[in-house]
């Protein structure tokens, strides 16, 4: 368990400390002492305890163990380790050149003000379908994989700056630059989460990592 | 000196009302059983946590922090 959750469940402790005292003793309220710890410990604390709580929540559906904590997303967890440069998720998640703690998080959510706010609302859309709908494998996204995503890290670097195919003419270059040649989906880097072929590839795990 | 023990003039200056002193208890306990909601949830690595958190935890906050302001609002 991270030191946020345990520093908020430790303050959680001391607060309900608090109500408790206050709640055996509710004439504490009627001096001018009383009153501010009762205004303390029955709103202020509350109130920032329960904000505190949303917020790590939130950066706890950040970790790439939340999102594969559902058994529809199995197989896609299993595709990060496949053990192939062409496979994108995999190269990207076995060569951890993404942070793999926060390996669905960083390559699915907007890179905008509210991309993260999104990101979550998004993730309540999911708990929706998967309750109304009853989706199953090959899962596809809402909307088109931008650019954006890819060129958050990529832009300035070198392999993309100066990769051959991206400078084969000037046009390739300023097109994906638009997001009007994606990267994903126009014959370049399409091999993603490759679910379907599962039982015939390799996956690396790390040393003393437990295979499924 | 005990409340019982004071003239009545300061028995009312020192004892909360029955009614605020049953508010304070709601809202405590209600604000406890959100905390308790918080706790779980966190330990709960799963998507349906946070639903859980915002949905009954949410509630009992919510319930909690009612209580406490009508208590104060309407102590006199």
């Amino acid at each position: 368990m991270d030191i946020t959750k345990v520093l908020l469940i430790t303050f959680i402790g001391l607060t309900a400390l608090l109500i408790y005292t206050v709640v055996l003793r509710p004439d504490l309220t009627t001096t001018r002492g009383g009153k501010m710890l009762a205004f303390i410990a029955l709103f202020i604390l509350p109130v920032a305890l329960a904000g505190a709580g949303v917020q790590t929540h939130i950066e706890s559906s950040k970790q790439t163990e939340f999102c594969l904590s559902c058994h529809i997303m199995e197989p896609y967890g299993k595709s990060l380790r496949i053990d192939d440069g062409v496979h994108l998720a995999g190269s990207h998640f076995v060569n951890h050149r993404i942070p793999v703690d926060e390996a669905c998080y960083t390559c699915h959510t907007d890179y905008t003000v509210f991309g993260g706010t999104k990101s979550k609302l998004r993730g309540l859309r999911h708990v929706w379908v998967w309750l109304t709908q009853d989706p199953k494998p090959p899962l596809h996204l809402y909307a088109a994989y931008t650019n954006k995503n890819c060129l958050h890290c990529h832009l300035g670097g070198k392999p993309f700056e100066e990769g051959a195919v991206h400078n084969a003419d000037p046009e390739t270059m300023k097109q994906i630059k638009e997001d009007k040649l994606s990267c994903v989906s126009s014959g370049c880097h399409d091999m993603n989460h490759d679910t379907a072929n599962l039982k015939n590839l390799k996956f690396y795990y790390p040393p003393g990592e437990r295979q499924p | 000196m005990t409340a019982e023990q004071l003239p009545e003039v300061h028995r009312r200056e020192s004892d909360a009302s029955p009614k605020v002193k049953r508010r304070i208890r709601v809202s405590g306990i209600f604000l406890l059983l959100g905390m308790a909601v918080e706790v779980i949830t966190l330990l709960w690595a799963h998507p349906t946590s946070f639903l859980v958190f915002v949905a009954v935890g949410g509630l009992f906050f919510l319930l909690g922090l009612a209580a406490y302001l009508f208590s104060v609002v309407f102590t006199h």
